[in-house]
């Protein structure tokens, strides 16, 4: 038991470094201002350290003597309960002069005394009854509802059914099962507290029951005030949250010129470390945070939410996407594109054309024997009125579309080539001049080719001596 | 999602969406609304309903409440789709053999608008039989 008091005695010490404690004053304003000052430096550590000697714990305690004062404060200040918008306006400007503001940010504070001052009174409970029943902190976390089981049962582990009724009052059915159970086991080795000692823990449970009075009734004192300074602030984010960021940033005025950017931070535990130890996706876990607005949405949109913290923009992300309807898809008609071609498209047609002379051997003429040939492949082909021309045509247009060509690019380059090298034989093959040059070797290659059945170079062929015969540049 | 469809309760009822369609597809899946196989179907056709609005119309037929046309057209399967136009039937070349009806349950809506668009192109020129963009032959293989 020595060792954790000691424990604890040394890890409240290592925080709180000074210790200073001021006479109390007597005039009851200034014994609360007093109160806040104090305690902010370390009065805690201080009164710890009594934990062994002292004899009734009810002394140590720095709100109890103020409470009475507290409660007249709250009956005076709750009793005018109009809103006066002239008079909020000039709270706003003049927030420190104003007596009952200042005892609302004080309240504030002090809350946060009496938190810290029950979590004290707490421990010390817990350290007297740990022989008694030391399963009981562990089961129960609660500072009030511990003090009142402690208060219910007090050594009397042995008659602890009896009880049941009354636990369930205090917590859950679960609960007080688990609690009798483990306080039947308990009872065999139960040590009996000294009358005494165990007076001062009823005492002090009778204490952190008056302390969470007083704490519950500051804040619906606040709740009610607060609608009165900062309406619109409260009722967005509650009164606790408001006074909260009030107390950060020192008054409504100031509040109001806080950058929205930052109030989420406003309240950080310790902004250095905040990164390191919240790897969540909300990096400020600061008063906002906690409020009720806040928390009570989807971790998705809590970040966003910080940010606007406006109820009906909260609806507006909560509300799923809108069902848009179906598009009817189009009549599927066919039609014949309007796009005929132009220039460059029939040229390209006309290239595919069916020659005249393929026409031609594509008719028969009545009542005569087809002339036909073998071609190299050994199949017989008839030639049709080919020969004849037909109709009384006798020589037939050789559509001399369907010749190969070369682009003007093509045949420039050509003739670059040939001039560099005059000798190379494959210039012959250009056809660029041949009224300038008439070109022997492609004559008798075209003659070479056509011995040998391939019909392919005849167009060029044809095409020369048609240049010969004009004296004119064929055009490709 | 049969519910979302039109039912046609009598014989006349199917004549007359048959006959009344100037110039949009009829397409009809006779079946069972309580049947696995229809009830696919059913989910498909009412995904594509809105979309081929323009240029279908899908209704729904019992065979048991509406027997008159399950000897015409052979319904023996659990779900059949026909489609008929300026009271037509349009056969369709589905690659599987038969080329009056589809008679297996269809899950892509996609194919389903390919199909009822193809049937539309042909019927409108006023074919009589037109063939299936996808071929179904190769269907029961995978």
């Amino acid at each position: 038991m020595t060792d954790y008091e000691n424990e604890l005695l040394d890890d409240f010490e290592s925080e709180d470094e000074q210790v200073e404690v001021q006479p109390e004053v007597e005039v009851h304003h200034d014994k609360l201002s007093s109160v806040l000052s104090d305690s902010n430096n370390g009065i805690i550590s201080d009164r710890i350290g009594q934990y062994d000697t002292v004899q009734d714990i009810t002394k140590i305690s720095k709100i109890k003597p103020i409470i009475p004062e507290l409660r007249t404060k709250i009956q005076e200040y709750s009793n005018d309960e109009t809103v006066d918008y002239l008079e909020l306006l000039s709270s706003v400007n003049q927030a420190h002069e104003n007596d009952e503001y200042k005892f609302i940010l004080q309240i504030n504070e002090l809350s946060n005394l009496i938190n810290n001052e029950i979590a004290m009174i707490h421990n010390f409970i817990k350290i007297n009854y740990k022989p008694v029943f030391s399963e009981l902190e562990t089961l129960v976390l609660n500072p009030v509802d511990y003090s009142k089981i402690v208060m219910l049962i007090n050594q009397d582990l042995k008659n602890i059914k009896s009880y049941e009724d009354e636990l369930k009052r205090i917590t859950t059915n679960e609960k007080v099962l688990i609690i009798i159970m483990a306080g039947l086991q308990q009872s065999p080795k139960q040590v009996q507290l000294e009358d005494e000692v165990f007076l001062n823990v009823l005492k002090a449970c009778s204490l952190v029951l008056e302390l969470n009075e007083i704490l519950v009734e500051l804040s619906s004192f606040i709740s009610v005030k607060l609608s009165k300074f900062c309406p619109n602030v409260s009722a967005i984010i509650g009164p606790l949250t408001t006074s909260q960021l009030l107390i950060a940033t020192g008054s409504l005025r100031q509040l109001s010129l806080t950058p929205a950017c930052n109030i989420p931070s406003l309240g950080v535990k310790d902004l250095s470390s905040t990164t390191k130890t919240n790897p969540g996706p909300i990096r400020a876990t600061g008063y906002l945070y906690h409020c009720d607005l806040i928390n009570f949405l989807p971790k998705e949109i809590m970040k966003q939410a910080m940010r606007i913290e406006i109820e009906n923009k909260i609806d507006k992300l909560l509300t799923p996407p809108e069902m848009t309807n179906d598009k009817a898809l189009p009549i599927p008609i066919e039609s014949k594109s309007k796009k005929r071609g132009g220039r460059r498209f029939r040229k390209m047609k006309e290239r595919f054309q069916m020659s005249d002379l393929r026409k031609a051997q594509n008719k028969m003429e009545f009542g005569k024997e087809e002339d036909s040939i073998i071609n190299a492949m050994g199949e017989e082909v008839g030639l049709g009125m080919s020969k004849s021309g037909g109709q009384g045509r006798l020589n037939i247009n050789i559509n001399a579309n369907t010749n190969a060509k070369m682009s003007k690019s093509m045949i420039n380059r050509l003739q670059k080539q040939k001039q560099s090298s005059a000798n190379d034989t494959l210039d012959t093959f250009t056809l660029s001049n041949p009224e300038t040059e008439p070109n022997t070797s492609i004559n008798s290659l075209a003659t070479l080719l056509s011995i040998a059945g391939n019909k392919w170079f005849t167009g060029m062929k044809r095409l020369q001596d048609e240049g010969n015969d004009t004296n004119k540049k064929p055009k490709f | 999602m049969s519910y979302f469809l039109p039912h046609l309760p009598s014989g006349w009822h199917v004549d007359e969406a048959i006959k009344s369609e100037e110039d949009r597809v009829v397409v009809i899946r006779f079946g069972h609304d309580w049947d696995s196989q229809c009830m696919t179907m059913d989910e498909t056709l009412h995904g594509v309903a809105e979309k081929v609005q323009n240029f279908a119309v899908i209704y729904l037929v019992d065979i048991t409440e509406v027997p008159d046309f399950n000897k015409m057209y052979e319904l023996y399967d659990p779900c059949t789709v026909m489609f008929f136009y300026r009271n037509k039937h349009i056969m369709i070349d589905l690659g599987t053999g038969n080329n009056n009806k589809i008679n297996w349950a269809m899950d892509n809506k996609q194919e389903l608008i390919d199909i009822i668009e193809t049937v539309y192109r042909g019927a409108s020129k006023g074919r009589g039989l037109v063939v299936s963009p996808k071929d179904y032959s190769t269907r029961y293989r995978y």
